[in-house]
């Protein structure tokens, strides 16, 4: 096999909000540009788009906006590749060579400069009993409902917990795909006050979040604000859920657990983290803040990274929604292409409104702050990798004998080496290590390793024959 | 909507077209593989590509089955691949 080639002045990668709007940017100011997207349909998350015609979903507000974010970078002369996942990027002379696994085919993408617009995905916190089937992430669910028939397919009640705003929006999509939610667990409980003095300060988000409230009360669920899951319980599947008001300290009480029992799906989710597993290969900076998720690559106000050439937009640089992505996405690819000699629109408003976006992001994560350790402590025999199959026994183990850094702590029990590539285990592993007293900046990120993402090898072989092509051309 | 059958584990099922796999997968049961050394019973767990658990065999080739659309024809394998990642 040898791999297709592109060659553009811009790539993108990701086709979400931030990226479409990367692309867009760039081929407006003239550039060529390809961006890719490992889904089937650009959108990325917060505008998925539906797969069947009759979805619930069809006609709201942010599917249309993925479908008009999609046709304007198209109009603009961007190239959209779907069903396109880069599983390798590295500099070459001149720019960059992503590798590209599209639709099992390779393919090598060079480009001058490279916008960064990978998302977020959830940050899963392992719990007793995370690993049986039926235990999903939030995300897990909201997908299946937007992208599938609007029903959740497995039998029996359905839980939606964890922390954060993202709860009420997955509850949101509960309430119009008409898909009963039995029952809804929320650990924290953000002071009346503080919520009331957020939206003085951004009033026009009050709608919003008042519609989320009201349909949270359409689900139908029944609302457990300040209660955990403490463990979720079955032989071969999810059979039961425990839950557990929580004290001042904010410990369950276990004296106060309660069963619920009948459940096929247990949705959880404590919030989420940047994509960086790209950014982290091209040895971008990255930074550590809690409230933007962890982890997330380093730029400047134009999104510019330390790497030369190298943008990023979107929660790639932190978590903040879809108006901060689309904001940020414009900066990015606007900036990309100036530096390339195309003559760019004036960004300085976008940049204005994406300091006010974001501080609305932060605000929002003050109300619900991020739990940094294991929301319930560990029996040693739970799994934190799901992939190796690495106990919470094992990792203690490795912390106590002197693993620090998540790297450490990867050698030394395989945890972070399967497929995942501590995509899913990096946020427990993480929390293991906050809980044994390891400040986050010591106990660091892993930098990831080819291929980013799992791939036949002849695809490997094919993309790095090529890479090696560009890097050893005359 | 337009129905599709596809073959699932050589059995004909009819389902929408364009579905995510896990959607009719999960409709039969919530898992469909084991976990390498404990094999524990695993199923779609992050739905975006992203963790694994979900991997068939689609066509003769391992895929991740959240990112499957389903199309008329297509052969799905819960059996675990020997190449899977
Ligand atoms: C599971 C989940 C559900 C969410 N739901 C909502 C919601 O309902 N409402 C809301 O306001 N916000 C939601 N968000 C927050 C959401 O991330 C932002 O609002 C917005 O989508 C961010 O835009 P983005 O362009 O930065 O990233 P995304 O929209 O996440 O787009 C990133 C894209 O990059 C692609 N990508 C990443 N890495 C690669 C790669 N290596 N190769 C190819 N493609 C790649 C992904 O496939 C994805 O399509 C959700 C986030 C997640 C993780
Ligand atoms: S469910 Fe995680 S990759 Fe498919």
């Amino acid at each position: 096999m040898s791999a297709a080639h592109l060659s553009c002045d811009v790539a993108v990668v990701g086709a979400g909000p931030a990226g479409l709007a990367a692309a867009r940017a760039a081929a407006e100011a003239g550039a060529r540009v390809v961006c890719l997207d490992a889904f089937a349909t650009p959108g990325g998350q917060y505008a998925m788009q539906p797969t069947q015609a009759e979805s619930p979903f069809a006609a709201t507000a942010p599917v249309a906006l993925g479908r008009a974010a999609a046709r304007a970078a198209g109009e603009a002369g961007a190239q959209i590749l779907c069903g396109a996942e880069v599983f390798w990027g590295a500099c070459v002379p001149g720019g960059f060579c992503l590798s590209v696994n599209h639709a099992g085919r390779a393919l090598a993408v060079e480009a001058k400069a490279l916008v960064v617009a990978a998302g977020a995905m959830e940050r899963p916190l392992p719990f007793p009993g995370w690993t049986l089937p039926g235990v999903i992430g939030a995300g897990a669910a909201q997908r299946l409902l937007k992208t599938g028939t609007g029903a959740l397919p497995l039998p029996g009640k359905t839980v939606l917990a964890g922390s954060g705003p993202f709860l009420l929006a997955v509850a949101q999509s509960f309430a119009k795909a008409g898909q009963r939610l039995d029952h809804f667990v929320e650990m924290q409980r953000p002071l009346p006050a503080d919520v009331a003095k957020v939206f003085a300060r951004h009033p026009g988000k009050l709608a919003e979040a008042a519609r989320l409230g009201l349909d949270l009360r359409r689900s139908g669920a029944a609302r457990h604000v300040g209660h955990m899951v403490t463990r979720a319980l079955g032989t071969d599947r999810l059979e039961a859920v425990e839950i557990a008001p929580l004290s001042a300290s904010g410990q369950p009480v276990m004296g106060r657990a309660r069963e619920i029992d009948g459940v096929g799906t247990l949705a959880i989710g404590y919030g989420f983290q940047p994509v960086i597993d790209l950014t982290t290969a091209l040895d971008a900076a990255h930074d550590f803040h809690a409230a933007l998720g962890g982890w997330h690559c380093r730029a400047d106000a134009d999104g510019r990274t330390t790497v030369a050439g190298l943008w990023a937009a979107g929660e790639t640089l932190g978590i903040g929604g879809a108006v901060p992505a689309q904001l940020s996405g414009r900066i990015a690819g606007a900036g990309a292409a100036r530096t390339l000699g195309f003559s760019a629109p004036d960004v300085t408003g976008a940049t204005q409104a994406l300091g006010n976006a974001r501080a609305f992001a932060s605000a929002l994560a003050q109300l619900y702050p991020p739990p940094q350790g294991l929301p319930v402590a560990l029996p040693e025999d739970e799994l934190i990798c799901r992939c190796e199959d690495v106990t919470a026994g094992d990792i203690a183990t490795a912390i106590a004998e002197g693993a620090h850094e998540s790297f450490a702590v990867k050698t030394w029990t395989r945890a972070g080496m399967g497929p995942c590539q501590g995509r899913i285990c990096g946020a427990g592993i993480a929390a293991a290590l906050a809980q044994a007293g390891v400040p986050a900046d010591k106990a660091s990120y892993n930098r990831a390793h080819l291929p980013l993402r799992p791939v036949p090898l002849p695809l490997v072989r094919a993309a790095m024959q090529a890479q090696t092509e560009m890097e050893t051309r005359p | 909507m337009s129905e599709v059958e596809i073959l699932l584990d050589g059995a004909p099922v009819t389902c929408a077209e364009g579905l995510p796999l896990t959607e009719v997968l999960m409709a039969r049961a919530p898992f469909w593989r084991q976990s390498p050394r404990q094999g524990a019973p695993r199923g779609m767990f992050c739905g975006m590509g992203l963790c694994f658990e979900c991997v068939v065999v689609v066509d003769g080739a391992w895929s991740r089955a959240c990112l499957e659309r389903t199309r008329a024809g297509m052969s799905v394998r819960t059996d675990q691949p020997e190449d899977r990642p």
